[in-house]
């Protein structure tokens, strides 16, 4: 019987991750223009981010071919490649801006926190599925919690807090979507109370402190810290309704804004191409979001359900705190923007997540009714 | 194509999960959809309203935020302009010099340790204190304004900051431009200096776009004509890039010199006159002389010695500056323009041209004098107040300003004593003398006889220039004092007494004069009666030589006076020379006629009121003007601790200065000979000389 069927591929999850992807490559071409070129160059960042959407396009479809149930059997070895990754950068990976994060290989570097979210989806997918007549019980619930922990105390010590509370919110999602009990987190907010003072003193480090202080007065230190968050809104404000046009925001070509591929690329964006364009990007964003909230519903089983929670919470809360940095809403924490920032193995990653996904609905009258012919 | 599905568990639980209640239609997991798909929408909901706020709402403030980001603004300092002498020749330039800064926000924090140590080597400099000033600077909310690290780096200093570009960055080497004075010792209190703008100064000039570093005119014509010299700023409006890489120019506006000013000091003459006040210092501590046109009020020479070389009081040590401070002759202070003294004899001028006007008395008038005038108190007639002389005999008016004789101009200004009935009859000896000579017509204790009063005295010294600056174009000139009996009741609670209009009337008591004041009454009484205001600038020029400002004398008044009072006062001034206390200026210039005036003034330290009554140290006081026939200079010097005389002789050497300089010597008619003993028929003849040539 052929549980598979191309008839369930949901275009529009493509075509928003693709147009998601190339308004990424506009304004990275933009971000990256060298001073006073003539006419259109492309950097390599932007052929970069055009070639690995691409393939990750090709891999979307691709896995929709291959059944997400394999999960079944080959989930628990998929979040230990995971977690192994994540220990592994530790040691092997390459040092930038103080945290190890990346691995060099050569013709691309590979985030690690971007693998180890996929794969903690995976594990907490294939776990919350399992235990979910069980999730009842304390013991089960803190096993999950722990499942997402570990990846999640990893990343913090790359350090990379940003990536370490998208581990959290992802398990916080999923458990609440796998009906976890309340009173289990409110027990656990309580002795989490408890441990606050103890992990801040362990816990944060120095630029993490300076970066939570540029943000609650960025003008104390308004070359250092605060001068990113400071220049970001700037770039913003000034963008205005229809924003200053593409390679024409001065925030952008003049440098005032840095980090402008990655964590502060909406900034550029939204200096450049206005309100409008951020909008515009919202509502890429809301389609792929509901069109992904859709499988929740087509998946019709828990594993598949579950797998696309997850993969619906990392873009959600990714694209939220990367723009609630950009306008000033919450405290520096370096994360990109889903698809638009440059970085090939977190693009390949949401690209592989979403060709999850397909393969949900792609499997879902096998799953459901059984065979069809 | 046939497959079986998957074995596992995954099947099962599919079918089983599909028939559970909870999955169907309107089942928790569709809630729970629900409730995903709400907080994804209130999480951009929340995102939409901040960006609502900063885009929309806040737009126009990030927009100048953001343009204040980019643009910036560079000041272009004009090039200050020239002085030069009258004859054109450059008295000071803007020479290149090199300074050491540094622009904090272009050096990477992890070099700001290396920086500091080793601008601290090569400028003998504490690493630390480097170190600090940087890091202030980086987080200053200017980062890129320039550091200044050192002022005057040697040429071998240079040499290492600019070929260790690499190892410092940041650091630059600017050129800036100095004030470099020729005769800066000689022209020191006319040329004035430069110094560095104070922060009150800045505040204050701030409409007039002064930047923090600018130079300001701190004395002399640097100061005077500050405004003039400096030139307008120009400035470029720029596009910055985020490290303050210039990218484009959005607006230029070029700055645009000061005009250059030219000065009325005849040089040559200037140097003869310092050294002749140097030669005759002896144990005076300071000496001044001013040198005016008399038909234009140009300052043609002005010396005040000693003096200092304004080229090392811009960066003059500590300890040289109290040496300055504290030397005696205080060499900072112009004594002819900034200091204020009494005038002693020379002030006779003033009387005699006061009693003239006044009519109370006439060039026929003759006044006795005893040696002395004697006043009794008012209140306890037992104390008598001798007014002094130092000659004695009968006077006209021309001779009595000859020889100085006090007797006469204190009945010029103050009548006879003894008109005051509270003055008891005088001597019967003195009584029946006095009644001989009046006999002869010859004013002597004459009762009726009224002085023109030391109101009116107070008014023709005010006419002519005194008790108010002269408005000369050097900054901080004294205004001298003419006091008025209100001003004395005010000061010191005491009536105004006889005795007072006596020591006014030569010059003792209150009265204090600015040597530079005295110049313009002699140039007025050689002019016929135009009093000027003295310049030390005769014209403003462009940087091609053009004459933007034009000489334009200054009257400041014109004596409303019978020309032939004058006359009279500048036949009394030559007879002074040729048989009068003036006499040793004759003798330094025997070839030409010369109207003259000494003055001995007496002072005390304190610098109250000294009465002609008293004994005490005096100063010395020589005003001429010259050729008598055609006068064209008027010239005043002044000695501090000397006599008149004294000044008489080396005011003298100057007119011969003068007159070799301008080769006034060479068209000059000399003098009628003048024996020693001055007979009245001696008088008679040289009298008539100076009368027929006087005009």
């Amino acid at each position: 019987m052929i549980g598979h069927s191309w008839r369930h591929f949901d275009p529009l999850i493509l075509i928003a991750a693709l147009a998601l992807a190339g308004y990424g490559a506009l304004v990275i071409y933009s971000a990256s223009l060298p001073r006073g070129a003539e006419g259109v160059v492309l950097s390599s960042a932007v052929q970069r981010h055009i070639i690995f959407a691409l393939v990750g396009a090709l891999a979307m479809i691709a896995l929709t071919r291959v059944d997400y149930r394999l999960i079944d059997a080959l989930g628990w070895l998929a979040y230990g490649f995971g977690i192994i990754v994540l220990i592994a950068v530790l040691f092997l990976g390459s040092d930038e801006f103080g945290s190890r994060r990346w691995f060099d290989l050569g013709f691309t570097v590979v985030q690690a926190s971007e693998i180890g979210k996929l794969m903690t989806i995976i594990g907490l997918g294939k776990f919350l599925t399992d235990y979910r007549d069980r999730l009842a019980e304390f013991r089960i619930f803190l096993l999950s919690l722990g499942i997402a922990a570990l990846p999640s105390g990893l990343v913090f010590i790359e350090p990379d807090a940003g990536s370490a509370v998208v581990f959290m919110a992802l398990w916080l999602v999923m458990t609440l979507f796998a009906g976890a009990r309340l009173r289990h987190y409110v027990t656990l907010a309580a002795i989490g109370l408890c441990l606050v003072p103890v992990g801040l003193a362990a816990g944060v480090q120095d630029y993490q402190r300076d970066r939570i202080r540029a943000f609650i007065d960025p003008e104390s230190d308004p070359q250092g810290a605060g001068f990113n968050v400071i220049q970001a809104e700037t770039s913003v404000g000034s963008g205005g309704l229809w924003g200053q046009g593409l390679t024409e925001g001065t925030q952008t070509q003049l440098d005032f804004v840095r980090i402008q591929t990655t964590d502060f690329i909406f900034s550029v964006l939204s200096e450049e191409l206005g309100f409008v364009g951020a909008i515009a990007l919202f509502l890429l964003f809301l389609l792929l979001l509901l069109r992904m909230l859709r499988v929740v519903s087509k998946a019709g089983e828990p594993l598949g359900q579950l797998l696309a929670v997850g993969m619906i919470t990392v873009i959600a809360i990714q694209v939220f705190i990367n723009v609630a940095i950009n306008i000033r809403l919450i405290p520096v924490t370096g994360l990109p923007l889903p698809f638009i920032s440059t970085g090939n193995s977190s693009l390949l990653v949401f690209f592989f997540g979403l060709g999850m996904l397909q393969s949900v609905l792609a499997w879902q009258d096998d799953t459901r009714r059984g065979p069809v012919h | 194509m046939e497959r079986r599905p998957r074995p596992g568990k995954s099947e099962g639980v599919a079918r089983e999960y599909a028939q559970h209640p909870d999955h169907g239609e309107g089942s928790p997991v569709r809630f729970k959809i629900w409730l995903l798909a709400g907080f994804i929408l209130l999480l951009f909901g929340i995102l939409t309203v901040q960006l609502v706020r900063l885009q929309i709402l806040q737009h126009d403030q990030y927009v100048a935020r953001a343009a204040s980001n980019r643009v910036r603004t560079i000041s272009l300092p004009p090039a200050r302009g020239l002085i030069y002498d009258a004859d054109r020749n450059l008295l000071v330039e803007n020479a290149p010099a090199y300074r050491i800064t540094l622009v904090a926000a272009e050096i990477p924090d992890e070099e700001v340790g290396n920086v500091s140590a080793e601008l601290a080597e090569l400028f003998d400099l504490q690493a630390w204190r480097i170190e600090q000033q940087i890091w202030e600077r980086k987080y200053s909310n200017d980062p890129f304004l320039p550091l200044l690290v050192h002022e005057e780096p040697t040429p071998a200093q240079v040499i290492d900051v600019t070929s260790s570009r690499s190892t410092l960055p940041g650091v630059s080497v600017d050129t800036v431009s100095v004030r470099r004075y020729e005769h800066g010792q000689l022209l020191g209190h006319i040329l004035g200096y430069v110094g560095k703008i104070t922060e009150a100064e800045y505040e204050e000039l701030s409409g007039e776009r002064y930047l923090y570093s600018d130079q300001i005119g701190r004395a002399g014509v640097e100061a005077a004509y500050e405004r003039q010299l400096r030139g307008t700023a120009g400035r470029d409006i720029v596009e910055v890039d985020a490290i303050g890489n210039v990218l484009r120019t959005l607006d230029h506006s070029p700055p645009r010199p000061g005009l250059s000013a030219v000065l009325t000091i005849d040089i040559e003459l200037q140097q003869r006159i310092e050294e002749i006040l140097n030669n005759h210092l002896g144990a005076s501590l300071y000496a001044s002389a001013v040198v005016l046109d008399v038909h234009s009020g140009q300052v043609m020479a002005m010396v005040s010695v000693p003096s200092y070389d304004v080229n090392v009081y811009s960066e003059i040590t500590t300890k040289e500056y109290q040496d300055l401070l504290d030397n005696p002759g205080q060499p900072l202070k112009n004594h002819a323009v900034q200091d204020q003294f009494p005038p002693g004899s020379i002030f006779k001028v003033v009387t005699a041209i006061a009693g003239l006007a006044e009519d109370a008395v006439d060039p026929e008038t003759r006044i006795y004098s005893p040696g002395m005038l004697e006043v009794h108190h008012e209140l306890s007639p037992g104390i008598i107040y001798r007014f002094g002389d130092t000659t004695q005999g009968v006077f006209n008016i021309r001779t009595a300003l000859a020889e100085s004789s006090n007797v006469y101009f204190y009945y010029v200004a103050g009548g006879d004593p003894y008109r005051n009935p509270e003055n008891p009859p005088r001597h019967p000896s003195e009584q029946e003398r006095v009644d001989e000579l009046a006999e002869d017509g010859i004013v002597a204790g004459d009762v009726e006889f009224d002085g023109v009063g030391n109101q009116a005295l107070a008014h023709w010294a005010r006419e002519i220039g005194f008790d108010s600056p002269t408005g000369v174009d050097l900054a901080g000139e004294a205004a001298g004092l003419i006091t008025s009996a209100e001003q004395k009741l005010q000061a010191f609670g005491e009536e105004w007494r006889d005795g007072d209009t006596y020591n006014m009337a030569i010059g003792q008591g209150f009265t204090t004069v600015t040597p530079l004041q005295m110049a313009v009454a002699t140039a007025a009484i050689a002019n016929g009666g135009t009093v000027y205001e003295p310049r030390v600038v005769k014209e403003l020029i462009d940087s091609e030589g053009r004459v933007i400002q034009p000489w334009q004398p200054v009257v400041r008044n014109q004596l409303d006076i019978d020309p032939e009072i004058l006359r009279i006062v500048r036949e009394g001034m030559a007879l002074c020379t040729l048989m009068g206390t003036c006499h040793d200026a004759l003798v330094a210039l025997p070839e030409m006629l010369v109207g003259g005036k000494t003055g001995t003034a007496e002072f005390n330290q304190t610098g109250t009121a000294v009465s002609g009554a008293e004994e005490g140290p005096t100063h010395g006081w020589f005003i001429a003007f010259a050729p008598f026939d055609d006068p064209q200079i008027a010239m005043v010097v002044f000695f501090e601790f000397s006599a008149g005389y004294l000044a008489a002789g080396a005011g003298g050497e100057i007119l011969r200065a003068w007159a070799e300089t301008s080769g006034a010597i060479a068209s000059a008619i000399p003098p009628p000979h003048a024996r020693v003993a001055i007979t009245d028929e001696e008088y008679e003849r040289l009298y008539s000389a100076v009368r027929e040539r006087s005009n």
